[in-house]
């Protein structure tokens, strides 16, 4: 009996699962790819979609047999913008008049410089961003409740019991989420 | 309705411990969390619902997705090709070792040895390669290594040759 070189659908399976797309799917994956750039506004939605099918294809991504294509390829969006976002996170602002010369006298690139931390400047602008937020929604506990019980992990149904809300509650504060966000971004 | 105390206490910020957590980590959590719940509530639209969301913002989803399409084939159509060159390097790589192979077995001894002081005098070997090190301590090496040395050189040779014709 030969047995399947690896855990993974092969890349004929990956082609057929893309191609079978619909309309709605590849709309709903570049809303999801706009939302994954917030705050990366230098940066395409469609190039960040085409980049994650990308990976797909020449096998730096797989799809685990056992798991829904659309569910790995929605975290695999998210995984590949976090990707964006930590190398932009690492760039200070400098402009390549502060850059001096390179030891050849040609002017240094941006990409030398910076580090995996977050720079002072995108820290302080996460949270005049975050303060924003707060703002917008200081009068919405639901929409609190929602972000904060994100950031602590807990799942839709804890959330609820958590802050009392019911489900339609909470996904009504989830969708005034998505809008502002929607809007922000326009 | 969220508790007072969280509320005024701010509890976005607060790790799960309820010790504060460093500014910047917490709010690039907050702003993940926001992003990752509005990528959510787009997941679970219906394409019904997806549909008219389009309509409302003026956005023809047909056409877009007839992009993305486009955009697809391409990237299937370079993605084979470039994996049909790879399988076929790797075919005359194949092809390449075990013709070196059965005209090496054929050699004689002196040819061998001939050979092999050749690639040594042309100086592609490193010096501390095993070849190099043996001719130079003038010691004796078996018929059957110094085949599988040769062997192993010409591979080494063809593909440094196939790298820089890759390179040109």
């Amino acid at each position: 009996m030969k047995l399947p070189a690896t855990n993974n659908h092969d890349r004929r399976e990956v082609e057929d699962a893309l191609n079978a797309f619909t309309a709605e799917d590849w709309e709903r994956f570049r809303r999801v790819a706009r939302y994954q750039l917030y705050r990366l506004a230098h940066l395409d939605p469609m190039d960040l979609l085409m980049d994650t099918v990308e990976r797909f294809l020449d096998g730096r991504r797989n799809w685990p047999r056992g798991e829904l294509f659309k569910a790995v390829f929605y975290n695999a969006i998210r995984s590949v913008a976090d990707e964006y976002r930590t190398d932009d996170a690492s760039k200070p602002y400098v402009t390549m008049a502060d850059l001096p010369s390179g030891l050849d006298g040609e002017p240094a690139n941006l990409d030398n410089f910076g580090t995996q931390e977050l720079s002072p400047e995108k820290a302080l602008e996460a949270q005049q961003e975050m303060n924003r937020v707060l703002a917008e929604f200081k009068d919405d506990e639901d929409v609190q409740a929602v972000i904060v019980g994100r950031m602590l992990g807990s799942s839709a149904e804890e959330v609820q019991a958590e802050f009392a809300i019911t489900p339609e509650e909470y996904h009504a504060a989830r969708k005034r989420l998505e809008r502002w966000l929607d809007r922000q971004i326009d | 309705m969220l508790p007072e105390s969280v509320l005024s206490a701010g509890l976005i910020g607060k790790s799960i411990d309820g010790v504060p957590m460093s500014k910047s980590k917490s709010d690039n959590d907050a702003l993940k969390a926001i992003r990752d719940l509005a990528s959510e509530e787009i997941m679970s639209l219906s394409d019904s619902e997806i549909r008219a969301r389009a309509n409302e913002e003026l956005v023809d989803i047909d056409k877009n997705a007839s992009t993305i399409r486009d955009s697809l084939k391409d990237l299937i159509s370079t993605s084979r090709r470039a994996r049909l060159h790879q399988a076929r390097e790797n075919l005359n790589a194949v092809n390449e070792k075990s013709a070196s192979y059965e005209s090496i077995a054929s050699m004689s001894a002196a040819d061998i040895k001939a050979r092999l002081a050749e690639i040594v005098a042309s100086g592609l070997m490193a010096k501390d390669s095993r070849l190099t090190l043996a001719f130079g301590s003038g010691g004796e090496i078996s018929e059957n290594d110094m085949r599988s040395l040769l062997a192993d050189y010409e591979d080494l040779m063809a593909r440094k040759r196939s790298e820089s014709d890759g390179a040109l």
